[in-house]
């Protein structure tokens, strides 16, 4: 070393990255093209997430009109080609130990990682980025829209996923395997809500979804017949509004109003809803109702109101919670599962000086949003482990009263 | 609109793009009505929407609705000024008035229109009163509005206005003497100067009109 606080690339300069996601892939490139080790674990058996699972995505260049590829593989490619980057596929971060105590040191990481059907990685870190990512609300709470019922209500995801099998080919309703022809998005489902049980946020990325789901039908078939019923749409920005003319002028239907009940009719499902700038009911059938619910995150305590750490034990181990969230009864109680592990005004640190949180494990957003925000926790990552090299703290937030 | 309208029709009505089509291939700049976002901006620029119909924004809804019937019946686009604020106002940029006018035309055309909707009485009389002489004879139009009911109701209605019409015809405004239109003599009114020429320009716009119509229908 020639410079006494350059940063090194020393074992306690590695950086560990959980979840294999769009916004652990792009905060583990970012690092690994800093010139820093980066690992990633993640818990399935592919890279890429909840993307991986879909489609297409909706625009990121201009003039942001037209359903996208994901990039998922692209991204894939560049995390395998990095030699810098080591990835730990059916794996999890079974133990976290990091120093405690008022007297912290950032870095110094050690990290027990868990592989499938394999033996058990130690090894030493300088900083941690959380990238656990999302699940999709358990759309059987809401009966009342026939999910429970009925195998032709599905949601966003699963609608990626009939579309994916479909490879640009007529999408086909479970039920039965025939070609959809009219298919209703109903906008939030079991979110923006006040009944007890459904979330009470928005999950962000849904109305620009519906509108690229509702492309996919109509880019296959002009005909098919497409409704979208929200009660506001939320395309904010010159790309979504770009979008949302680019749904109208392929004349999907947007319906202002709410939904009421979906049940099963004799020609499909009957939709009953209220439209809202008529102030009129009515009951249509479909041959596919898709329910844009909304986002839970991964690793992240339901609660930490309630100190419940209702968490899935796969995502990741009780002391990486425990440093994560700290002093839980301090955190400003935020909509639904989203209880902030995430500081306010420091959008990347948490409770623990050197582990930042990156996607959509921390707030609900789409997948652009994610893979700046994983970029965005690279680079305080890299921060926190050049302070380290020049002997001063990480930035975290102090979470004593003065 | 009220709750006996919907009820009716709402049964066979569906919300997709049937009734959309037909307005583009029917209707002059009808292709832009897809692009409303709901947003209400014209129907709070709409000056007529308190004589009671539907405002622009729930006539495109009902488009939407696939409301045929309550559309073209709808006194609304009949109701229109055709001051364009609505147009103005769009952050869609729809021509909404055009729109409006156009659907007023095919509504016609389609023999949908409301028939006793004054503003529909008043156009057709006036394309009449042109079509004959090439411009507006304003005391022949008067005198055949007033008179359209039978010849007791136009009395009535001539006395009732004949405060104003004696200060129009001081004030030389309005010439009696253009009235001998109405018995096919000319005594002041001067229409066009070559009213076959003015027919043959009506009879060729009529069969382009009516050349496009089968053109449009055989899509």
């Amino acid at each position: 070393m020639t410079h006494a606080h350059a940063p090194t690339s020393g074992a306690d300069q590695a950086i560990l990255v959980v979840g294999g996601g769009m916004s652990g892939m792009s905060a583990a490139l970012a690092t690994a093209r800093a010139g820093q080790r980066t690992v990633i674990v993640e818990k399935s058996a592919v890279l890429g997430g909840a993307m991986a699972r879909m489609r297409g995505c909706t625009p990121r260049r201009p003039p942001y009109t037209d359903v996208e590829d994901t990039g998922v593989a692209e991204l894939i490619s560049d995390i395998e080609a990095h030699e810098l980057v080591t990835v730990y596929r059916n794996s999890s971060v079974s133990e976290l130990t990091a120093p405690t105590g008022d007297a912290v040191t950032p870095g110094g990481f050690v990290a027990k990682i868990t592989a499938g059907g394999g033996d058990d990685v130690v090894d030493r870190f300088g900083a941690v980025i959380l990238a656990t990512g999302w699940r999709p609300y358990d759309a059987h709470r809401l009966g009342y829209l026939g999910y429970n019922d009925h195998a032709d209500v599905v949601t966003q995801m699963e609608l990626e996923e009939l579309a994916k099998a479909a490879d640009f080919g007529p999408i086909k309703r479970p039920s039965d395997g025939r070609a959809v022809r009219s298919v209703l998005f109903l906008q939030c489902a079991g979110q923006r809500s006040l009944v007890e049980g459904e979330l009470s946020g928005c999950a962000n990325h849904c109305c620009m979804t519906a509108i690229k789901q509702a492309m996919y039908f109509k880019d296959s078939d002009p005909d098919i017949e497409t409704t979208l019923l929200y009660s506001d749409l939320r395309t904010p920005g010159a790309r979504g509004e770009q979008f949302l003319r680019a749904g109208l002028r392929k004349a999907v239907t947007f319906v202002r109003g709410r939904f009421d009940s979906v049940v099963s009719g004799p020609a499909g499902l009957i939709a009953g809803f209220t439209d809202e700038i008529l102030d009129a009911p009515h009951r249509q059938t479909y041959d596919l109702v898709v329910l844009a619910t909304g986002m839970h995150p991964n690793g992240i305590p339901v609660d930490t109101r309630n100190n419940d750490k209702d968490t899935d034990p796969e995502d990741i181990s009780e002391t990486v919670l425990d440093a994560v969230v700290g002093d839980a009864t301090r955190q400003p109680p935020l909509a639904d599962a989203y209880t902030a592990a995430a500081l306010p005004g420091l959008p990347y640190a948490t409770a623990h000086p050197g582990i930042f949180l990156a996607g959509a494990s921390k707030q609900p957003m789409d997948l652009h949003r994610a893979m700046e925000d994983g970029i965005g926790a690279a680079l305080k990552a890299l921060q926190s482990l050049s302070r380290v090299a020049h002997g001063e703290g990480s930035e975290r937030m102090d979470n004593k009263p003065s | 609109m009220n709750a006996a309208d919907t009820q009716t029709v709402t049964d066979t009505a569906r919300y997709d793009t049937g009734f959309l089509r037909e307005i583009e291939t029917h209707v002059g700049q009808g292709e832009w009505l897809k692009m409303c976002t709901q947003c209400g901006a014209c129907a709070g620029a709409c000056p007529s929407e308190r004589a009671g119909g539907h405002s622009p924004q729930s006539l495109f809804m009902l488009v939407r609705a696939g409301q045929r019937e309550t559309v073209l019946s709808s006194g609304a686009p009949w109701d229109c000024l055709s001051c364009g604020d609505c147009g103005v106002q769009c952050p869609s940029r729809i021509p909404v008035a055009n729109i409006l006018a156009g659907l007023a035309h095919y509504a016609e055309q389609l023999g949908l229109a409301p028939r006793e909707h004054p503003n529909r009485v008043l156009a057709l009389a006036c394309w009449d009163n042109i079509e004959r002489h090439g411009r507006i004879n304003e005391a022949e139009l008067e005198t055949r509005l007033k008179f359209r009911d039978g010849f007791a109701q136009g009395i009535n209605r001539c006395l009732n206005a004949k405060d104003l019409a004696v200060r129009l015809i001081k004030a030389e405004r309005l010439a009696p003497k253009a009235l001998g239109s109405l018995i096919g003599l000319n005594f002041g009114h001067r229409g066009v100067k070559e009213k076959s020429g003015l027919r043959k320009i009506l009879a060729k716009a009529r069969a382009l009109e009516a050349a496009r119509a089968k053109e449009d229908g055989g899509d």
